[in-house]
């Protein structure tokens, strides 16, 4: 695959993007920025040419970030919600996305699927969440253990 | 005796309260940790998501501020239009007939602003859109056939931006650095495979 495109509109094309995978790997905006900033700055002061800048991008910031990841401590993984392994981290982040989605879809009953969507996906708390669905505390906090354990015999038995 | 669902409660909700004995059990019991896997991995699809709804509300928000902003700028101009010529400001100019009903010409001078007659200069960012958006799009606005060999990677969805002057070649050279799928042009038809 060839691409005569410049590294300095990858980046731009790609910002947003390379930003967005990098925050899934590490947990942190802010780390994330940094991160896809100095690979660029890097790329940039080497001056060597490159054939395929976006993909050339896209692994340079995944390196940098697993790089990142690998300095954290099982403590400060837990706490930024990061997988425990390296293998957990997929090489295509757009890939798990699609994944989680289709087995949220799939796997879980409309009850157990509107708490994950409130919880994961819009981010509100589990009192927020349960004000919002009707339904107690207790309730969210049921729903999501049931979610983790049938996604997570999903993902298993679909090599996630 | 640990409790299991207390500790992957904890993990969930209070990571920082867990003691380091609680995150040692976490890591060597399989189902806790598998459990726990499954959490950080539905973490960083919905990070990869998160981003795209606060995207999409921002650009919401920004949508529904010109849309007033537009209202008050057309209100505004055409009360200034509408309004008589009027020199001094102590004294209150009745509205007259012809004040109040303006005329197409009175209208006409309102600066409304002016859409880029050719809209195809314009460029578009897919954001977490599908291929087959994507493709979709490229094959109208530079009207070329497509060739799909592969339909599964159709539904892979990526960020990517169309600049309006980028020819049709760039662009599929641009597309071609996605690893998941291989995409070449030829004779104005797209392969992709």
């Amino acid at each position: 695959m060839n691409n005569d495109t410049d590294i300095e509109t990858a980046y731009s094309v790609q910002r947003v993007r390379l930003i967005r995978m990098a925050e899934a790997i590490v947990g942190s905006h802010a780390d994330a920025e940094d991160i896809v900033q100095s690979v660029i700055l890097r790329i940039i002061e080497q001056g060597e040419p490159i054939s395929a800048p976006m993909s050339y991008l896209n692994t340079a910031v995944r390196n940098e970030a697993v790089g990142h990841w690998r300095k954290l401590n099982a403590r400060q993984r837990i706490e930024q919600s990061l997988p425990l392994n390296e293998e957990d981290i997929p090489a295509d982040l757009d890939r798990l996305s699609i994944a989680v989605d289709k087995a949220v879809e799939s796997q879980l009953a409309p009850a157990v699927r509107r708490v994950v969507r409130s919880v994961f996906y819009s981010g509100n708390s589990y009192i927020k969440a349960a004000g919002e669905l009707g339904i107690s505390p207790s309730t969210v906090n049921k729903h999501i253990v049931t979610a983790l354990r049938v996604l997570r015999k999903y993902f298993k038995s679909h090599e996630l | 005796m640990i409790d299991r669902e207390k500790i992957l409660q904890k993990a969930i909700h209070s990571p920082a309260s867990l003691s380091d004995d609680e995150i040692e059990y976490v890591l060597s019991d399989s189902e806790l940790e598998g459990l726990y896997r499954t959490y950080a991995a539905l973490k960083m699809a919905t990070r990869l998501k998160k981003h795209e709804t606060a995207h999409k509300t921002g650009l919401r928000k920004y949508a529904v501020a010109a849309s007033i902003a537009g209202v008050v700028f057309l209100v505004s101009a055409l009360i200034i239009s509408i309004r008589p010529h009027s020199h001094g400001i102590t004294k209150y100019d009745a509205p007259t007939k012809e004040s109040v009903a303006p005329t197409p010409d009175s209208l006409a001078v309102m600066p409304v602003p002016q859409e880029n007659p050719d809209s195809t200069l314009q460029g578009r960012t897919f954001n977490n859109e599908t291929l087959g958006e994507i493709l979709d799009y490229i094959s109208n606005k530079y009207r070329c056939s497509l060739k799909i060999e592969d339909r599964d990677v159709l539904g892979i969805r990526m960020y990517f931006e169309i600049s309006g002057n980028q020819s049709l070649d760039e662009i599929v050279r641009q597309l071609d650095t996605f690893e998941s799928f291989d995409i070449s042009i030829d004779s104005h038809t797209i392969t992709v495979r």
